[in-house]
């Protein structure tokens, strides 16, 4: 047998990659180069690679909230990957700057998926209580909505402080329609009894041919509220006033609504797509 | 992007239920987009005794088509919602804008006082 590495028996080459140009020993702009442009399934596996440690960085950030992590990491590498598959090599911007906030947005979208609001820390959710109150007490007072300036003097926090706790009060949109949250009681709630038939509104929307079947799949508080609001003409203030709840309120149930009915829409339309034997259930 | 409005509605004295229409009327038309990534603009701007929201890169013709439609009671064929009845709830005013590369963009305008 002749012995390897011989003059006459060289090491073999074939099939071996040259050090310099190994996926683990380029730059990550030569890899974003090989795998964005020549589809070099190795070098977008090698920044994958590289960039898991930062995926489960931003995983760990939602460790406390109720989650495994690792069911987190890898719902953070669909987003890496989709930063990887996308990433604009003209931007002239890092890859790292671009794949957080896909990964934060994916790991977002989980929670969000599966019904979960995002943890609020304790200081935004107080202040976001006390601004429902502020908010009402501004309100009757100024005869109108009131501003994010009005809102930061009277509850003596900064504007920035108003934006995000107003924002984070978003996260609490999976709480049941109807169910308060900002000191509304149940008898506030008998929204029927405004309009007096809550039938006539689904006509209206009907009329207008709307949003179809999918409006009587809606609880009937969440057709008055949308009738109000977007054939009534009502300002989301005078909705509040007219029921008897906040505003804030309101604002969360038009959301919520709007949210079930597209979601009821695009069900609707895969049923329909289904029943003509093209489409996917 | 709401907080980013939010930050512009707090120098501008936007009531907050106004505010809250704009934000409301951007979702609507970003909802009904495909989900492909693709990039979009939105601009802010203040102008006399209101807002002038404008986003740019909409590539959702049904959505074009309501919008632009002669007849207000033509149904939005396609949309998951009435895209055009919203609107015209949520903000004071809006038109379409054709853009590159086959999109399109709404401008909308909302009074403040």
């Amino acid at each position: 047998m002749p012995a390897v590495g011989s003059e006459r028996d060289p090491i073999p080459t074939a099939g071996v990659v040259p050090y310099a140009e190994r996926p683990d020993a380029l730059s990550e702009r030569e890899l974003l180069v090989r795998a964005r442009i020549h589809g070099d399934a190795a070098a977008r596996e090698e920044l994958i690679t590289r960039y898991l440690p930062l995926v489960k960085s931003l995983a760990r950030r939602f460790a406390s909230r109720g989650q495994p992590v690792e069911d987190l990491v890898q719902v953070g590498s669909i987003g890496l990957i989709k930063a990887i598959d996308r990433f604009d090599l003209d931007r002239g911007v890092e890859l790292s700057t671009y794949a957080t906030p896909t990964i934060m947005g994916e790991i977002k979208r989980y929670f969000r998926d599966k019904g979960w609001a995002v943890k609020v820390p304790r200081a935004l959710q107080d202040l976001n209580v006390k601004l429902n109150r502020v908010i009402e007490q501004l309100t009757v007072q100024l005869r109108r909505s009131p501003t994010i300036a009005e809102l930061a003097a009277a509850a003596q926090v900064t504007e920035e402080e108003v934006v995000e706790a107003l924002e984070s009060g978003r996260a609490y949109s999976s709480v049941s329609l109807f169910s308060g949250g900002s000191g509304e009681d149940d008898d506030s709630l008998e929204l029927l009894d405004v309009l007096g038939s809550e039938e006539e509104a689904y006509e209206v929307f009907e009329r207008r041919r709307m949003l179809a079947p999918a409006m009587s799949r809606l609880d009937p508080r969440e057709r008055l509220i949308l009738h109000l609001r977007f054939f009534e003409g009502m300002t989301q203030t005078q909705v509040a006033a007219r029921i008897g709840i906040s505003q804030m309120h309101v604002s969360r149930l038009i959301r919520k609504s709007i949210e079930n009915l597209r979601q009821y829409m695009a069900e609707d339309e895969t049923l329909a797509e289904a029943a003509r034997g093209r489409g996917k259930v | 992007m709401r907080v980013v409005m939010g930050g512009m509605a707090s120098r501008l004295d936007v009531p907050l239920d106004r505010l809250d229409d704009v934000e409301l009327a951007v979702e609507t038309l970003l909802a009904e987009e495909p989900v492909d990534g693709h990039e979009l603009l939105l601009e802010l701007a203040a102008v006399e005794g209101g807002l002038d929201v404008r986003l740019y890169g909409l590539l959702n013709r049904r959505v074009r088509a309501a919008l632009v439609a002669t007849d207000p009671f033509e149904p939005c064929e396609g949309c998951l919602l009435d895209v055009r009845v919203m609107l015209e709830s949520l903000v004071d005013a809006f038109s379409v804008v054709e853009s590159s590369g086959g999109s399109y963009g709404v401008l909308m305008e909302k009074r403040t006082s």
